[in-house]
């Protein structure tokens, strides 16, 4: 055994070249630390080249699983799984209801300081808010929002932008920008809500229907409910959306197009020979990554 | 002031309770983070695509109406790994019609060794943990990463450095760190990389 560790990069060549190399062996057989690191390492690879071994059902297979709830727990949110409730607290129940009905009823006579529509949670190192002024304000924990407030994170800046009652929260990560371009609410509830992503990477989950619309890069993304997550890649000036829950619509110059959870896509602009235009593609899910479908790829007049 | 819901980060007794309550956003999050174990279960014992497809509705129909007895129950993926691989003797059963009662006995008879799904629910946790990780690694080291070991084949420097605008030179060193990053992203800052 030699008494030099290897480089961590080396160890990667290493076992990138099939552990051929005998000093190297030598050396993991008797250093136990670095025999970890090669055998994490052979196993990570491993997971990453086996990708395929975990696939995803299609998602017509999919959606019909979705949909199996939607016919059991219709949109009342009562299913089968509830329990009827016993006659006597069935009564109790009618008795709280009327004593909260009554509550209300005194509450909304008082000058109440009600919760913010919008605000801000979970921040992390350097989050300001710009406001229709360009007034920009460092935030804490539960500031709340404006319509056309833009919420910028530094370099080490995390933060969730929360709608009201958790019917929508956005987590933006560093380097992001976000900004909050209306909502409508009825009854208390927001039915639709518009922002627009205009830097960096962040996360929209919409946990009760609305219209819920994100302006990011030139893309229009629209979902009712779900969960996506959107980034952008300063260097090719592409944008990755990730479906983890729910189904999202795309709409830009090429085309409009509705995807379901568990798709990914890489969406980015092309320049078509003898067309000073840019045309945006989109790509399919990581399967077919690289030489995927080209969406409604609009050819130039 | 509620917590913030982000579904994929919600405990699966969070999604579960969410889903009986109606929430249809929170069965499809449920349903995203065991597909593709359900799913891989029956095409890793050799049956076919449509026959998958059959066994991963079976198998969401059930998880469907045991929501309310899986409230909590704290491995979620032992169950869905042990029902899938009852749903698959069941298919074949129904098909063939003169296998033996008992799945075990079943799976045992196969002329191949069949994998136990708790084998299968350690790689997929594996799998999810190593899709996490990636997840939180900035945009150009995930690039990297995936570019360089997702695909068949994979790039050549020259191409990668081309299409990710990184000097030829500079991917080999970008790449170990990545790998780095990655792994402290699986295992915490603690964990040993070798210096």
């Amino acid at each position: 055994m030699t008494n030099q560790h290897p480089s961590w990069e080396s160890l990667v060549t290493w076992v990138e070249a099939g552990a051929e190399g005998r000093e190297i062996a030598a050396h993991l057989a008797g250093c136990e630390p670095c025999a970890a690191d090669a055998a994490w390492l052979a196993q990570t690879l491993d997971a990453m080249q086996g990708d395929a071994a975990f696939k995803a059902p299609p998602d017509g297979v999919r959606q019909r699983a979705i949909a199996a709830h939607r016919q059991r727990y219709p949109s009342t949110g009562h299913g089968k799984a509830q329990r009827t409730l016993p006659r006597r607290s069935l009564l109790y129940a009618l008795l709280a209801a009327a004593a909260l009905l009554l509550f209300m009823v005194v509450v909304q006579r008082q000058p109440s300081k009600a919760a913010p529509l919008v605000a801000v949670t979970g921040v992390e190192g350097e989050v300001t808010v710009t406001n229709r002024d360009e007034q920009t304000r460092r935030v804490m924990n539960g500031a709340p929002l404006e319509i056309g407030d833009r919420l910028t994170t530094g370099e080490d800046g995390l933060a969730i932008v929360e709608f009201r009652g958790n019917q929508a929260a956005v987590k933006v990560w560093s380097n992001s920008e976000l900004s909050v371009d209306d909502l409508v609410v009825d009854e208390g509830q927001i039915t639709a809500l518009d922002i627009t992503c205009r830097d960096g990477r962040m996360k929209a989950t919409v946990a009760q229907p609305m219209a819920f619309t994100m302006q990011a890069y030139g893309n229009e993304l629209t979902t009712r409910q779900g969960e996506f997550e959107v980034e952008y890649y300063r260097d090719d000036h592409s944008t990755e959306v990730k479906i983890e829950a729910g189904e999202l619509t795309i709409a830009n110059e090429a085309g409009r197009r509705t995807f379901s959870e568990g798709t990914e896509l890489l969406i980015w602009y092309q320049t078509l020979p003898g067309d000073p235009l840019e045309y945006p593609l989109i790509y399919g899910d990581e399967t077919s990554w690289r030489d995927g479908e080209a969406l409604g790829l609009r050819a130039s007049q | 002031m509620n917590n913030p819901v982000l579904l994929s980060e919600q405990s699966d007794r969070w999604l579960i309770e969410q889903s009986l309550a109606g929430n249809n956003g929170a069965w499809a999050a449920l349903i995203g983070r065991y597909e593709r174990l359900i799913y891989s279960i029956p095409l890793r014992y050799g049956m076919s695509e449509s026959q998958a497809a059959d066994i991963f509705q079976d198998v969401c129909l059930i998880l469907l109406e045991r929501l309310e007895q899986l409230r909590d129950h704290e491995r979620m993926a032992s169950w869905l790994g042990t029902t899938t691989r009852r749903e698959c003797w069941r298919h074949t059963n129904r098909r063939d019609r003169a296998g033996p009662d008992d799945p075990d006995a079943f799976f045992e008879q196969q002329p191949s060794a069949l994998e136990h799904p708790e084998v299968i629910v350690e790689a997929w946790e594996r799998y999810t943990a190593l899709h996490q990780a990636l997840a939180k690694l900035e945009a150009r080291c995930r690039t990297l990463l995936k570019r360089l070991y997702f695909g068949y084949p994979p790039p050549t420097y020259v191409e990668l450095g081309e299409e990710l605008e990184m000097p030829v030179g500079s991917i080999g060193p970008t790449r170990a760190r990545c790998l780095e990053k990655l792994r402290h992203e699986m295992h915490g800052e603690n964990y040993r990389v070798t210096s």
